[in-house]
């Protein structure tokens, strides 16, 4: 039997074992049969087996260069590294299809281990919401888009094996999707536990605990994949830039924010029984908005020339499950509404609880913000009005102020008391950070103006010179004495806990700073571990307001010139071509200096890959250093003269982007290795936590 | 004890307020209307005094550099209709002569010279794309 028959028998098997399960679970749970809900468990491990017997089918046919079946022809040739075509699984869009299915049946089957029987009454529903999710993705490999299809003709028709696309053959690449679909897909999980508390009538503290770890492993996922899409984007497509706000990034950062504002408002659900109806919608709109994600990569209708041109058939599909989910769920939710109102009462505007609600009112409209001007255009049109394109500058002109609004909270929320601070206590909490905010900002201005002064060769600039100075960068300026007030809080923490940390115990020494800091974050993990990923958000704001401060410059440069680039000089010391097995490369020679003295010599290239020559594929250099990148990209080139178009840009601070990005994580490593508490939460562990 | 009512009203208005600002500073050229070369030139008056994006086909051998300015010249077309582009950029690499462009910029008050200073060259590409992946040439 060949692999192609093979892997669509097994789809086929999958699917009738996705309806058994479902219904084994439906009628479980209405009958409360443990026999057939047990059936039902068994069921999910099954469906996880053989999602993972069809991705290896899948991965076996590219090792094996099986080029009967299209998939294979298409995203994989002979001559790809190994490595490229194991990941040419996820590299198009039938195969990243069953990589869902692959990732949504595994996640069900650690869901449903790990909690089938501390919330044995929840379980049922809990497994039919994931089969049915499972089943509908299922379906579509097997009736739109199955990646096994074989061609019907000779294979030998249809031309040469194409190969993933150059582009796509970057390290980068091979983790970036998996882990934007690890925290698309594992939304599922957060979302079936909150239908299946509703459903049930249970929505106490039973299910918080679980719903509130998957969604912050989701969310660090997410922000993982969106970083490492901005790392590609910034080392291969040569722009100088990380983020352009384009749609399909985008559709990655919808269910971040929302799953931002559901793991802080959780925590009013825990504290204070409040908003209960809210955080069932957020997981709802949490989990649709990973769908209306997927939607939009994968069916082509924002990035199409016509809409609906691409996809038209899963568009409409989409298009109608996303219907199913929005009204299904809210239509559950409205049926148990009653049952699910507040406990407690907001008591004032001085309180955690408004902060936190400020928050969440605030990451809601920038999802809604981003998902509306992603999809206006696509709107625009349906609505026979014409093509429009949104840029950058609409973007950023909404985007910056709610960001550094949202920094702004991260530095005074986790420092307002719950229910109600008084005023001494607030002016004593934010008296220091305040100092060092405005500190900040005043040391920033000043650096601003020397910088303004040594630009004009060092002569005093007018008043008017400094204003306009200030005004251009007033973003950047806020940026940082807001980046300074946050730090100051999230210092003042920890200074606070480790005192206390180190208090000794009766008739022995104080504590050492080391055993202070892992006895800190062994008793309050969430909360410590919270603060760490506040600290990573504000070092990659850090690291994004340094743009602003940008030098960008386009030249023609033959071998021997100097050209100037800020406080660099770079040189043009020759080209070089070179050529393996899969392409033809040239290389670039370009010395950095900085006052005559040489800094690094930097090898930018453009390739031209033998199966795609009329897309050449940039190769950028940079000398990295903490305070700023010197990035060059080749953009065309003469090989007689040797003269070269080159891109130069000064990117000031970026690397804290991706610094902060480490420092998030590592936070949230922190929190998600919470231990399980068996009873309530006490009043320190249940403190903070934020991510 | 519930939060007070002119609390809330004060607050909300804040928020309110913020946003008004916003909607009424945001920049005009952050939306531009996507435009068609046939439709511009059946229709140049209702496409002046604004930015807009104009999208056609380069015309053939019809580009040529300006010695003095260094600017480019070219024609586009589409559906038989043709404008007048000049472009003080840099072309990008994809750039071609009969190939598809997307240019930003500003027609001339007479509807007849479209001056851009952005442009991005499209490839028809037969590969599919990752998401995240737009091979975009920024320009």
């Amino acid at each position: 039997m060949s692999v192609a028959t093979l892997g669509t028998i097994t789809l086929l098997v999958l699917f009738a074992m996705c309806l058994t399960t479902a219904g084994l679970a439906m009628v479980g749970a209405h009958q409360r049969s443990t026999r057939l809900i047990g059936a039902s468990v068994q069921g999910v491990y099954a469906i996880a087996a053989l999602a993972g017997f069809a991705s290896s089918l899948i991965i076996y046919a590219f090792l094996a260069d099986d080029f009967s079946i299209q998939y294979v022809h298409h995203t994989s040739d002979s001559a790809m590294p190994l490595f490229y075509k194991i990941t040419a699984f996820w590299g198009g869009l039938d195969g990243s299809l069953l990589f869902w299915v692959l990732l949504l049946s595994g996640f069900s089957a650690m869901a449903v281990a790990a909690n089938r029987r501390r919330h044995a009454d929840l379980i049922a529903h809990v497994i039919w919401i994931l089969v049915l999710i499972d089943l509908f993705f299922v379906g579509l490999l097997i009736f739109v888009k199955n990646p096994f299809e074989p061609f019907l003709l000779e294979p030998e028709l249809a031309g040469n094996p194409r190969g993933l696309n150059p582009l796509l053959q970057n390290a980068y690449m091979i983790i970036h999707p998996p882990s934007l679909y690890l925290g698309y897909v594992s939304l599922a999980v957060p979302y079936a536990f909150g239908m299946a508390a509703v459903i049930a009538g249970q929505v106490d503290a039973a299910w918080q605990q679980s719903v509130r770890r998957w969604t912050l492993f989701s969310w660090t996922f997410l922000s993982f994949g969106l970083v490492l899409g901005g790392l590609w984007a910034y080392e291969e497509l040569g722009w100088g830039g990380y983020w352009a706000w384009d749609p399909v990034e985008n559709a990655g950062l919808f269910p971040w924010f929302t799953a931002t504002a559901f793991l802080h408002s959780i925590m009013i659900q825990e504290r204070r029984g409040m908003m209960r109806r809210w955080n069932v919608s957020l997981v709802i709109i949490s989990f649709w908005l990973s769908i209306v994600g997927t939607f939009l990569t994968r069916s082509g209708v924002v990035q199409s020339v016509h809409a609906f041109g691409k996809d038209p058939v899963l568009a409409w599909i989409f298009g109608v499950f996303l219907l199913v989910i929005l009204f299904g769920s809210f239509g559950v939710l409205f049926w148990r509404w009653r049952l699910l109102r507040s406990r407690a009462e907001l008591e004032s505007v001085l309180s955690r609880e408004f902060a936190f609600i400020i928050n969440n009112w605030l990451f809601l409209a920038m999802a809604m913000f981003v998902l509306g001007s992603t999809m206006w255009p696509t709107f625009h049109e349906w609505l026979g009005q014409g093509r429009i394109t949104i840029r950058e500058s609409h973007y950023n002109h909404y985007m910056i102020p709610a960001g550094l609004a949202a920094l702004l909270l991260t530095g005074i929320g986790p420092h307002m008391a719950w229910r109600r601070s008084s005023t001494e206590s607030l002016q004593q909490q934010f008296k220091i950070p305040l100092s060092v905010g405005l500190i900040t900002l005043v040391g920033v201005m000043i650096w601003e103006f020397l910088r303004l002064k040594q630009m004009l060769g060092g002569t005093m600039p007018s008043v008017e010179q400094v204003r306009a100075a200030w005004m251009d960068h007033v973003w950047a300026l806020a940026c940082f004495s807001l980046c300074g007030f946050t730090i100051a809080t999230i210092s003042q923490e920890f200074v606070r806990g480790l005192a206390v940390a180190r208090k000794p115990a009766p008739g022995k020494p104080p504590r050492s700073l080391v055993d202070a800091t892992i006895r800190l974050f062994m008793q309050a993990r969430r909360r410590y571990g919270g603060y760490v990923i506040h600290l990573g958000i504000t070092v990659m704001c850090f690291g994004i307001a340094g743009k602003a401060y940008g030098i960008e410059r386009k030249v023609d440069i033959a071998p021997g010139e100097t050209v100037q680039l800020g406080h660099y000089e770079v040189r043009h010391d020759g080209l070089r071509a070179t050529e393996d097995w899969q392409k033809q490369m040239i290389t670039g020679e370009f010395a950095i200096l900085r006052d005559g003295e040489l800094v690094e010599k930097l090898q930018p290239a453009r390739w031209w890959y033998f199966q795609l020559p009329e897309q050449p594929t940039t190769e950028v250099a940079r000398h990295m250093s903490l305070g700023e990148d010197v990035y060059l990209s080749m953009m065309d080139l003469d090989l007689t003269t040797g003269k070269t178009q080159l891109r130069m840009f000064i990117n000031p601070l970026v690397n804290w982007v991706w610094i902060g990005t480490a420092i998030m994580l590592f936070g949230s490593a922190i929190c998600i290795g919470t231990r399980r508490q068996t009873q309530a939460p006490g009043p320190e562990q249940g403190d903070a936590a934020h991510g | 004890m519930a939060l007070s009512k002119t609390s809330m009203l004060v607050i909300g208005g804040l928020i309110g307020a913020a946003a008004v600002v916003l909607v009424l500073s945001a920049p005009q050229e952050g939306m531009l209307d996507y435009i068609y070369v046939d439709t511009v030139v059946d229709s140049p008056s209702e496409y002046t005094g604004r930015d807009i994006q104009i999208h056609g086909l380069v015309v053939t051998d019809s580009l040529e550099q300006d010695e003095k300015t260094g600017n480019y010249h070219f024609g586009v077309e589409l559906k038989g209709r043709r404008l007048a582009v000049v472009f003080d950029g840099q072309l990008p690499d994809t750039f071609a002569e009969g190939g598809e462009v997307v240019a930003t910029g500003r027609l001339d008050d007479d509807g007849r010279v479209f001056r851009s200073s952005e442009m991005s060259a499209k490839c028809p590409s037969k590969y599919e794309e990752e998401p995240g992946a737009p091979p975009k040439e920024r320009s």
